[in-house]
């Protein structure tokens, strides 16, 4: 046990060190950076594993320097979570981004390169652990000051197991049309085509989608997306809707409301498949996140949380959890 | 083949010409209207003379038929004439926006593309450089949706001494600066709602960026990744989303601004085509953070002139 947590402050503070190093390598002439802190706590109940009391800290550091054409950003978050039920249960996430940009000021065009990785391991059920790498380019065409073009893709790596050898990799492009038909409203068009690969197996597939996301900036803020993904190929056949939606708004000067969630469902008459490869399987799922925001100070937050999650699998298998937290958020830097 | 040569030939004509003839537009344009507007004001009171003695006439029992028939001829010419002056008003108004938005969207090119030049430029090129930008944003603010009208001549408010005036003209002028600054006020009480509007959605956006991170961080198991870039942030990094610093629509810096507009250039900034409802217009081109610093540079350049009016008020 020590020893692998040992591992994993090494493995944390090489990661750490490294983007400092990039990002001090990188020859920029701004530069700006934060660190943010956030410390929840509260209770989790329903049929998943270990419900009871929870303890969570998430400690966040993002740096951005700039170069006339070029922008350098990273973003890594480290988030220790104790579950304080019948036995202690320590598990934690490590998320990390690095995001490049750069500009060719003649032509309106811009290429972004994002290298991003997730960890998230338990102290004790290694099986649970669950691992995302994934490096992206997209393009930005300005067709005018109202329309874009935005072209991307990239390769994705995810892994469900601690020992990595159960996992799928794919080949996701998208091609997006973005018309802003004002400051407050835009809308994105678009096609989405995945290639996936299961390790191991042999097995490969391919799901697509039309993109549809509508945006509104006013008084409040609001964004509903919207896909209709196709799945081919020899491990899944089927269709799925998925919906995202995200909603802000503030109710006084110090207090304001978010809530966020998506929504995986499929059409009736399909049947529900696995209850394996819930990441690019066939399933039901809903998340809703909603947090209750008041201003302390400048740079200090109060928070409530609530969150709903449930899953649905080869139709008689659900599980559902909901939680209560209450937190403090700290930022210190750039607010 | 020929046909698309020609279109194509007239299109580049057109467009090359586009900036020289609309600016050129728009400034005969302003003209005509302000002399237009000056006929049409004086039309009016005519008219309403004219309607006052029909009403007169018409309440005399001894009336002479003959002569408010023909006053009242003359009132329907009047009318008539109204109407059209009007009308043509409406089309100036109508054609005017569309060139202010063309305008608007010009200069704001030539900016984003002049501000990226410049961070490239030798030190010893700058000035020029700079100066260009800067008269490039005095023009651009002349055309910017959100300056509220100021009804007062601010080459008059300029001229005025108190101390130099006798007791009557001290009397006058003191009316008029005070009625100069109610104008101000009421401008600056527009822009500082805005603001403080602007700002908070400034600060929602952060908090909603926040926990999107927040989720994505310590809560969503799959696809995490697969939010979609939104071009509003495609030019930042995901980095820079956490701040809401002055970052122009290339993503690059912006400069701040330079104070770049004497007093008595403001008398041609602040336009006196549309009224206060402009503050809301069409600003569909600008960011929100952009809108946000426009509308600091303007509540600066009105705080500027209300200091004016009122150390001209104290006899300064």
């Amino acid at each position: 046990m020590e020893t692998t947590i040992r591992k994993q402050a090494l493995f944390l503070c090489g990661i750490f060190g490294l983007f400092l190093g990039i990002s001090f390598a990188f020859p920029g002439t701004q530069q700006k950076s934060d660190f943010s802190l956030t410390a929840e706590s509260g209770l989790i109940e329903g049929n998943r594993l270990e419900p009871g009391p929870v303890a969570r800290l998430v400690l966040r550091y993002a740096c951005q320097r700039r170069a006339p054409e070029h922008t350098l950003g990273i973003r890594t978050s480290f988030a220790p979570e104790l579950l304080l039920a019948s036995s202690m249960l320590y598990s934690w996430r490590w998320n990390g981004r690095l995001d490049y940009t750069t500009e060719i000021n003649t032509l309106p065009v811009n290429f972004k390169l994002h290298a991003g990785a997730l960890t998230l391991a338990s102290s004790r059920y290694r099986e649970y652990t669950y691992r995302i790498a994934e490096a992206r380019i997209q393009t930005q065409f300005a067709l005018s000051r109202q329309l874009m073009l935005l072209p991307g893709g990239g390769v994705k790596m995810q892994f469900f197991s601690g020992r990595g050898d159960e996992g799928v990799t794919s080949v996701p492009l998208e091609s997006i049309l973005f018309y802003r038909f004002d400051r407050k409203k835009n809308i994105a068009l678009g096609a989405a085509w995945e290639k996936y690969f299961v390790d191991g197996s042999g097995e490969s597939g391919v799901r697509y989608s039309p993109v549809i996301r509508f945006e509104y900036k006013g008084r409040m803020l609001f964004s509903l997306g919207y896909q209709y993904y196709i799945y081919r190929g020899t491990l899944y056949q089927g269709r799925e809707h998925r919906l995202r939606f995200n909603l802000g708004a503030m109710i006084n000067r110090q207090v304001s409301l978010l809530l966020n969630g998506s929504l995986i469902f499929l059409p009736s008459s399909q049947e529900l498949r696995t209850e394996q490869e819930n990441v690019s399987g066939l399933g039901e799922r809903s998340n809703i996140y909603l947090k209750t925001v008041y201003d302390l100070t400048e740079q200090s937050d109060l928070f409530f949380k609530y969150i709903y999650e449930r899953d649905r699998f080869k139709n008689d298998y659900k599980s559902f959890s909901w939680q209560v937290l209450v937190g403090l958020d700290y930022v210190y830097g750039g607010r | 083949m020929k046909k698309i040569y020609f279109i194509l030939i007239l299109a580049g004509i057109a467009l090359a010409q586009t900036s020289a003839s609309v600016e050129r537009e728009w400034s005969d344009l302003n003209r005509g209207y302000r002399q237009l507007k000056e006929a049409y004001d004086r039309e009016r009171a005519q008219l309403d003379t004219l309607l006052a003695r029909i009403d007169t006439q018409k309440e005399n029992p001894n009336r002479d038929e003959a002569s408010l028939k023909v006053l009242m001829a003359e009132g329907l010419q009047k009318s008539a004439l109204v109407e059209k002056t009007y009308g043509e008003l409406a089309r100036m108004e109508k054609r005017m926006l569309r060139l202010r938005k063309i305008l608007y969207r010009y200069y704001s090119a030539r900016i984003d593309s002049l501000s990226g030049v410049l961070l490239k430029t030798e030190p010893q090129n700058r000035s020029a450089m700079e100066k260009k930008l800067a008269l490039l944003r005095s023009r651009r603010l002349y055309v910017s949706p959100w300056i509220p009208e100021i009804s007062f001549n601010l080459k008059l408010i300029h001229g005025i001494s108190l101390k130099n005036a006798d007791s009557t003209e001290r009397k006058i002028y003191r009316a008029y600066l005070e009625g100069a600054l109610r104008d101000v006020d009421s401008s600056l009480t527009v822009i500082r709602q805005k603001r403080e509007e602007l700002t908070g959605l400034v600060k929602l956006e952060q908090k909603s960026k926040t926990f999107l991170a927040d989720i994505e961080d310590v809560y969503a198991f799959d696809d995490v990744y697969a939010g979609g870039a939104s071009p509003e942030t495609a030019g930042k990094t995901e980095a820079a989303n956490t701040y809401t610093g002055n970052v122009d629509r290339n993503g690059t810096p912006e400069e701040p601004l330079p104070f770049i507009f004497s007093l008595s250039r403001l008398n041609r900034i602040l336009l006196k085509v549309d009224g206060r409802s402009t503050v809301d217009g069409n600003v569909d081109s600008l960011s929100t953070e952009s809108y946000l610093q426009a509308l600091g540079e303007g509540q600066k350049q009105l705080q500027q002139l209300r200091n004016d009016i009122l150390s001209r008020l104290k006899g300064n």
